[in-house]
């Protein structure tokens, strides 16, 4: 989330972490956040790339609602 | 006079302090004169910055803080010293010593409503196994959209490098949001050394 934008989510992470609870999303580039560089740590379910885009796309128009 | 020097015959160039001269250095405009306890510079030996390069959830069980840490590396900082070493969320110290501690950790209500509280706590080890809580902050976010810092610091007196360690948690009272950045100093871990031990 880009707190210089209020929070709003910017990330396919900022999906992810509402999947479950715990520290268990690794990027190999935390420069480069990107589907990509994802790595799951607790063996749990990795998303596919299109239901992180889909998560992120629903978590903004919810933002943008509570947000106007 | 507040010094004295005990071996004029080898004074030329820089004066030894130690073996040269006695007494207590004056110090201007009141304050207590020094009579020991210098430190090369006048300044901290060790100072270090890291922080959580990545989002994660907290949960009322606790959640220790394993992936995406990262050395600060925003323009303009330069740890102190030789900094710490860090492996799936342990901290190992570069030296003995009297260690403050600091932690903060960013909850960020993400349209999840009334999330009560959320904690950052610090964890230590004097056995290198066995951690103990060491101390906690606390804070709330109540409604959607709100976000909240917990800052919470330990003075841990590190005798040995070895045994000695630490990491850090957050928990919360429900599954709530803790945000990381790459960029800047967001839930972020400090660690300075401000004694011998």
């Amino acid at each position: 989330m880009d707190q210089n934008n209020n929070y709003r989510p910017d990330n396919i992470e900022d999906w992810i972490v509402t999947l479950r609870g715990g520290d268990f999303i690794l990027w190999t580039d935390s420069k480069n956040k990107i589907y990509a560089n994802l790595t799951i740590t607790d063996g749990g379910y990795k998303p596919t790339e299109q239901e992180c885009n889909d998560g992120l796309k629903a978590m903004q128009d919810t933002w943008d609602s509570n947000n106007p | 006079m507040a010094l004295t020097v005990v071996k004029t015959s080898a004074l030329s160039g820089n004066i030894n302090l130690t073996s040269q001269v006695t007494g207590a250095l004056p110090v201007a405009n009141g304050g207590t004169a020094l009579t020991s306890g210098f430190v090369n510079g006048g300044a901290l030996t060790e100072f270090d910055s890291w922080r959580k390069t990545s989002a994660m959830s907290a949960t009322s069980s606790g959640e220790f803080l394993t992936n995406n840490l990262e050395r600060c590396d925003t323009a303009g900082f330069e740890k102190i010293g030789t900094g710490m070493t860090e492996s799936s969320g342990v901290f190992t110290f570069p030296s003995t010593g009297k260690w403050l501690l600091l932690f903060n950790a960013s909850y960020y209500s993400n349209n999840q409503g009334d999330r009560l509280w959320g904690k950052s706590e610090i964890h230590t080890t004097v056995d290198d196994g066995t951690y103990v809580q060491a101390s906690q902050g606390i804070e709330n976010c109540s409604q959607n959209d709100d976000s909240c810092s917990c800052v919470t610091q330990f003075l841990f007196d590190v005798t040995s490098t070895s045994t000695h360690k630490v990491k850090f948690r957050v928990r919360s009272n429900n599954t709530w949001y803790v945000s990381g950045s790459s960029s800047l100093n967001d839930t972020y871990m400090d660690f300075m050394r401000i004694g011998d031990t």
